[in-house]
């Protein structure tokens, strides 16, 4: 078929809006690696933030470690209630009232800007209940703002599944659960997976839920619950923001990014391995 | 006796009326072709036999279907109605389990524990519809490794594991080739001792070749039933003659 004049444009408009994206996040991890790499060392990772004023010399360790404690605190958190959630939805509600109130709600709890969860948070957490600015509080922000977003990508993954599976065993007698544990979740296991870590990489660079929750400039982030934590986008923050060192904070934004990168790359390469089942 | 007894029956989806005032009953131990145009109703007929119509939003059925004797409705819990009535579809469809998996799935879940129990079933099962010879060295490989033709047979075991005394097939042969339709048609023949078999088709040759019986539905109507010798050569309804003579499809 010839290609029309609107069909060439459109195209070439497509590739444009591609390469500029592309182009936009390869400078911004080059620029990264130009003005934080040379500062990145087995120290900078592994050792505390020292120096007057704290943090231009020593490492980013504790924030390191309070994001990834944040980020598997919020996991613990959401998982549980976000699958619950999307197996609801795609094996039992099915197009059902209830379940068109809870997509609903769903989509709006995506819609709720982070601060606004981190200071709901504070309120509840922190001063309500006297948890203080702690772990447990920002991990709780940090699971309330992926329960969406978990749900969201488990439910599509398991509504991907092939339906002629549900109908065989349907017209078999056996029950819905039986179905989803035996057939339709282990199907989906990759898929659900990965939006999970991509939930992950959005947890790991979120700031403003922490801010008001969790984050201290300077803490052990030993994994107590009701203590405060180091956070990588707290400190990047701080760094930049008191001018204390424009070299740490870039050598820490790398290191952040890298972090989400790497998520976000396993979470890719698991959802194309699930298209690939899809598939077969 | 009449395994399955339509009282009645009348189907909704919303306010569109599709089987109308249906009246027929479906033998044990033969297999009863049911024919007619797109869109007839002939699917809907079947998946109400098993209750599995009624998953549609906006279905809605009067009148009654007896199966065994006893009233779909009266069936409580339905998977009890479905283990006595299997179902095998157009599309041949193999869970993403190993072939044997695929076997003991029914028989699994309604109890069958004992490793001797469930290697009889899966031979059983497999040799009655021939895939036994061609599939006993990989029984735990996986299903989706298997052929159109031997998926459908796979599909058809995994219907007969958990002991119907119905089988329902919706068009099962329509997306395969000529070889594995005359395996499959030949299995159904075997079969047909002590089970009811009811089978849409819409391949009036089939039809011919397999069933004892053939039901016409034209608009949601059941025009006629009789023997299928009959039905093709001497049908007594002008509209079953146009149909079966090719005059409209």
């Amino acid at each position: 078929m010839k290609k029309t004049i609107t069909d060439q444009l459109s195209l070439g408009w497509f590739w444009v809006s591609g390469l500029l994206i592309l182009v936009i996040l390869l400078a911004i991890i080059l620029y990264l690696i130009w003005r934080g790499g040379p500062f990145i060392s087995s120290q900078f990772i592994l050792d505390s933030p020292h120096g007057v004023p704290l943090g231009t010399e020593g490492g980013i360790f504790p924030a390191i470690k309070g994001t990834l404690w944040l980020i598997v605190l919020a996991l613990v958190i959401s998982i549980v209630p976000g699958l619950l959630t999307a197996m609801y939805l795609s094996e039992y509600g099915r197009s059902g009232r209830l379940a068109e109130i809870i997509n609903l709600l769903v989509q709006s709890m995506a819609g709720v800007p982070s601060i606004i969860i981190g200071l709901f948070v504070y309120a509840l957490g922190v001063v309500t209940l006297g948890w203080g600015i702690s772990l447990l509080a920002g991990g709780l922000a940090l699971a309330i703002m992926i329960f969406p977003v978990i749900v969201i990508s488990s439910r599509d993954a398991l509504l991907a599944v092939d339906k002629n599976y549900r109908l065989v065993a349907n017209s078999l007698g056996v029950s819905k659960s039986y179905t989803l544990y035996r057939v339709i979740l282990p199907r989906a296991a990759a898929g659900i997976t990965a939006g999970v870590l991509l939930s992950l990489g959005y947890a790991a660079g979120a700031t403003a839920p922490i801010m008001v929750t969790a984050a201290a400039f300077v803490a052990s982030s030993s994994g107590a619950l009701l203590e405060p934590v180091m956070a990588l986008p707290y400190h990047l923050y701080i760094l930049f923001n008191e001018h204390i060192s424009l070299n740490h904070a870039y050598a820490t934004a790398l290191v952040l990014v890298t972090l989400v990168l790497f998520l976000n790359i396993l979470a890719l390469s698991l959802s194309s391995w699930q298209e690939r089942i899809n598939k077969q | 006796m009449n395994a399955v007894e339509f009282i009645d029956f009348n189907t909704f989806y919303g306010p569109k009326a599709i089987l109308q005032n249906i009246n027929v009953e479906f033998a044990s131990n033969s297999i009863t072709a049911i024919i007619g145009p797109s869109g007839c109703g002939k699917t809907t007929l079947l998946r109400s036999i098993n209750r599995t119509a009624e998953m549609e939003i906006g279905f809605k059925s009067q009148g009654d279907i007896k199966v065994l004797g006893k009233s779909i409705k009266e069936y409580k819990n339905v998977s009890l109605l479905r283990r006595r009535v299997g179902m095998v579809y157009q599309i041949p469809v193999a869970l993403p389990l190993s072939i044997r998996a695929n076997v003991l799935f029914g028989p699994k879940y309604y109890g069958v524990k004992r490793h001797s129990d469930l290697e009889a079933i899966t031979e059983k099962c497999l040799r009655q519809v021939a895939l036994w010879d061609e599939v006993k060295d990989r029984l735990k490989r996986p299903a989706a490794q298997l052929s159109g033709g031997q998926k459908q047979r796979l599909a058809i075991a995994r219907a007969l594991a958990v002991e119907p005394q119905v089988l329902l097939l919706d068009e099962p042969c329509s997306s395969l080739d000529p070889a594995s339709t005359g395996l499959i048609e030949e299995l159904l023949t075997q079969l047909a001792e002590g089970l009811c078999i009811i089978i849409v088709t819409h391949n009036l040759f089939q039809a011919r070749r397999i069933s004892n019986e053939t039901a016409f539905i034209l608009d949601g109507q059941l025009i006629e039933k009789a023997p299928t010798q009959k039905l093709f050569e001497s049908p007594d309804s002008p509209k079953t003659r146009g149909f079966v003579s090719g005059l409209f499809g």
